[in-house]
């Protein structure tokens, strides 16, 4: 997403670290319950990785549900008839995810523009279909039931019992800190900064030496392990993965939350998911028909506020605080 | 056995032909504007819908035939005006995540004015009741369907062959200097065209309707199936959507009693293959 | 070592029936400023796409050091010591010019690029490059600004400016004056002149008067294929030239 949006600025890394430390602390005081929290967190990673692929590399991937579907079904699978840990699990997920995001990932960058996402759409309505189909392995319709939830073990014993919703929610926050701070890292590292330069101007990008698909390969992978890890945890959230999770309304989700919450900015997809998490669960039950809303928004943000919440955010403290304008260094563009 | 591969057949030409319908409406709309329309499937939706008020109101089916696509139309030519003139300029991103909104409105608000539960649309009286050949037992309705659609198709191509307006829309689809050079007002070309490709999925709708009923949550499997024969068929092609309309129409009734699912996996996977390998589609123009 | 940096051998690129680029043997030796001349449709651009790699030649090879690289893709040949400008325009707008530079400083890692998990800080080397790249092209001032807003000129200026980050040994500039104000282009014709010190140019450009005082060998294409090649003296008093080009564009 470019075309005459200037990259949104960010805050340096600590400040933005401090920032998601304090929003991870605030969460599960302000919410009426710790399982709302963890589902905001699971969500804004899968918008996090959804954001590596938009935001700072333009593509635009109908495919994120399969990643995050293969994630809560691969995880699943593991635990109940492997018995593996938590940990395996979620690291399986993150394997599985990265690894079907190799095969979307390369066959979808063979085209360009609107043939790329009707690639990724095509792959994530194959997915969908296949996880109907191999009803054996997922439960198909009726979704893939007794999903565990195994506790923090070190040999055997007990380190931490996750049944606890908010023990389960802090064990989410600290992974989400941690994969927010790689994610971080990558986007400012050489390449990151070449996912910008893909994003700006391809065909400038490989007359300068690079081979661009090898780099929207990798960001594929980078999305779909983390969105795996994110399909995992959901899995284990709720002892179930429904077939819901793999289907086209999940991609369109988590589309919908990066491009709210702001694309180009990692704390956007935190406030994208925190805003339509916490908005579906509140209005579901005063009003069903809030997905009416979400399109308003969705057509607001794109025609006249490309940089979402967060670039609203933005605007917002520079008019208050008018002496100090943002930087514009690219170092510090988020 | 024979006859009931003849009628499953049929039923897939039937089915092909709405898909036709659908898929030639988004395809003029691409190749035009050149533009994506993900709300496509969400005014399929609002065809139905409206057929079914429309009935509910005259107990005519066929006024319903009428009004409903234009009404849809003349909503489409709205939101053109509105919305969508401001966004042909965006990249395709931009279009797609605007008409996902557009789509997720129009399916809420169906649900909001005719309620989560779908709604049964009789076939009108004059088309109920079968064709009986020997052996062979076919509803009228069906083979109604399939000669409609073939006339809606048939006058869709006179129009866009034999009249200026639509010499006008295929310079356009070349290039729109050549077109505002003509002195013709481009935008209003545009409106036109918009409303029209929108038009042919609000009849799909409606022809649709007594088939399965109007069901709030169609709208993205359509959308899909639709861009599944656009693809296939070549983007901006109309032999294009014709061909990949009756195939993938054809395909999907032939599998549905021995594996729906399977069929879908196949339409799908044939789109990603023709992407793959012949990305202009089988009709397509490099 | 071969005698001549570049050098292309019964090169062709055709179009169905047309041949665009019709067998040329062009040969570039090193440390020189060696223009392409023509007139419109004698096929210098479609050349330029082969030298490149933005399109693939139909026929012949293109030697660079003696190696043939005519089967290379455009980002394969960075690496080798060749870099291009664009006649349009054509740079990240959207970030700043350092950053700019910097990107194409470190284009030549190739796939070493695909480091995820340094920072980019850490590279100093190509944040030297880029500061030394923009001391040269005068922009210091706007190491900051997003290539977007700065002047047409300046634009241009670093458009040709990115293709000396990556250190090549051979520059490619298409029509680097394209567009340019009357004002600004005796500052290009300094900045190649200044470049052509460091590096082998290789120009194709439409502007005479930069090309006769800049450049040390001119070859004049039309249809296609070579008409004449010798110094700036030499092609001035060539009367084919005169009639070919010379005379079509008086």
């Amino acid at each position: 997403m470019s075309e005459k949006n200037p990259l949104p600025v960010g805050p340096r890394t600590p400040v933005l670290l401090l920032l998601v430390v304090a929003s991870l602390v605030l969460l599960p005081l302000v919410l009426p319950s710790a399982t709302l929290a963890t589902e905001i967190l699971i969500f804004a990673l899968a918008a996090l990785a959804c954001n590596l692929l938009l935001g700072y590399t333009g593509l635009l991937s109908f495919g994120q549900g399969i990643f995050f579907g293969v994630g809560a079904y691969g995880a699943a699978l593991l635990m109940i008839h492997l018995k593996w840990g938590l940990f395996a699990a979620l690291l399986g997920a993150a394997v599985f995810g990265a690894l079907l995001a190799l095969l979307v990932g390369a066959l979808a960058i063979r085209r360009k523009g609107i043939y790329f996402v009707m690639l990724t759409l095509a792959f994530s309505q194959m997915a969908y279909f296949l996880a109907y189909t191999l009803s054996g392995w997922t439960g198909g319709d009726n979704g893939l039931l007794d999903v565990p939830r195994p506790n923090i073990e070190v040999f055997g014993h007990v380190l931490v019992d996750l049944a606890d919703p908010r023990h389960f929610y802090a064990f989410v926050a600290l992974l989400f800190l941690l994969i927010f701070a790689f994610a971080l890292r990558v986007i400012r590292s050489p390449f990151g900064s070449t996912l910008l330069a893909i994003r700006e101007n391809e065909t400038r990008a490989a007359a300068i030496g690079y081979d661009t698909r090898h780099f929207k390969i990798l960001v594929f992978m980078l999305s779909g392990a983390i969105t795996g890890i994110a399909g995992a945890l959901y899995a284990m959230l709720l002892h179930f993965a429904p077939l819901s999770n793999i289907d086209l309304m999940m991609s369109e989700n988590i589309l919908i939350m990066t491009i709210i919450g702001g694309t180009g900015s990692l704390f956007g997809s935190l406030l994208g998911a925190g805003a339509i998490v916490v908005l579906g669960d509140v209005l579901s039950e005063l009003w069903p028909r809030w997905l009416m809303l979400l399109g308003l928004i969705l057509i607001l943000v794109v025609v006249f506020m490309r940089g979402g919440l967060w670039g609203g955010l933005a605007e917002l403290g520079k008019r208050l605080r008018p002496g100090r304008t943002l930087s514009t260094k690219t170092k510090e563009t988020l | 056995m024979l006859e009931l591969y003849l009628f499953q057949l049929l039923n897939g030409l039937g089915l092909g032909m709405i898909y036709f319908l659908i898929a030639v409406g988004l395809t003029i709309i691409f190749g035009l504007l050149n533009f994506v329309n993900f709300a496509h499937g969400a005014f399929f939706l609002l065809g139905a819908y409206l057929c079914y008020t429309a009935v509910a109101l005259t107990g005519n089916f066929w006024l319903a035939l009428l009004i409903a696509p234009l009404v849809v139309a003349a909503l489409a030519w709205a939101v053109e005006r509105l919305l969508i003139k401001r966004i042909y300029h965006l990249p395709h991103t931009f279009q797609i995540l605007v008409t996902l909104g557009i789509a997720l409105i129009i399916q809420e608000a169906s649900v909001l004015i005719w309620g989560p539960v779908g709604k049964n649309i009789a076939v009108p009286p004059e088309l109920r009741g079968v064709v009986i050949l020997g052996d062979f037992i076919y509803p009228y309705y069906r083979l109604f369907l399939i000669g409609f659609a073939a006339l809606i198709g048939l006058a869709l191509w006179l129009l866009l062959e034999r009249t200026r307006f639509g010499a006008l829309v295929r310079a356009g689809s070349e290039s729109t200097e050549t077109v505002s050079l003509l002195g013709t007002n481009i935008f209003r070309l545009f409106s036109l065209t918009f409303a029209l490709g929108v038009g042919l999925a609000g009849v799909a709708g409606v022809l649709f309707a007594p088939l399965r009923g109007a069901q709030p949550f169609v709208g993205p499997e359509i959308l899909g199936i639709a861009f599944v024969v656009v693809v296939i068929g070549g983007m901006g092609s109309f032999g294009g959507a014709l061909v990949g309309g009756l195939l993938v129409g054809v395909v999907q009734s032939m599998m549905t009693s021995l594996w729906p699912q399977g069929a879908s996996l196949m339409i799908y996977g044939a789109m990603a293959a023709v992407i793959l390998v012949r990305p202009y589609g089988l009709f397509g123009r490099a | 070592m071969s005698e001549f940096l570049l050098e292309t051998r019964n090169l062709e690129l055709a179009y169905g029936p047309f041949r665009a680029v019709g067998g040329v043997d062009l040969k570039v030796r090193p440390g020189t400023i060696h223009t392409v001349i023509g007139p419109n449709g004698a096929g210098k651009t479609s050349l330029f796409h082969c030298l490149t790699g933005e399109r693939q030649a139909t026929a012949g090879s293109i030697l660079f050091n003696g190696r043939d690289i005519v089967r290379k893709p455009s980002h394969g040949r960075v690496a080798l010591g060749m870099a291009r400008s664009f006649q349009l325009t054509s740079l990240f707008q959207n970030l700043s010019v350092r950053e700019n530079l910097r990107l194409a400083a470190q284009g030549r890692d190739g796939l070493g690029a695909l480091n995820f998990w340094r920072s980019v800080e850490h590279k100093r080397s190509h944040w030297d490059t880029a500061d030394q790249v923009l001391e040269r092209l005068k922009l210091t001032g706007r190491a900051d600004t997003l290539a977007g807003e700065l002047s047409h000129g300046q634009q241009r200026v670093l458009e040709v400016g990115m293709s000396i980050c990556a250190r090549p040994s051979l520059l490619m500039l298409d029509e680097p004056t394209s567009g340019m104000g009357i004002d600004d282009i005796p500052l290009m014709t300094e900045l190649i002149s200044d470049l052509g010190r460091d590096h082998t140019v290789l120009l194709i450009e439409h502007n005479m008067s930069i090309v006769m005082s800049i450049s040390q060998r001119i070859t004049v294409m039309s249809h296609g294929q070579i008409l004449v090649e010798g110094t700036p003296e030499f092609v001035r008093n060539d009367e084919r030239v005169r009639t070919a080009y010379l005379g079509e564009a008086a």
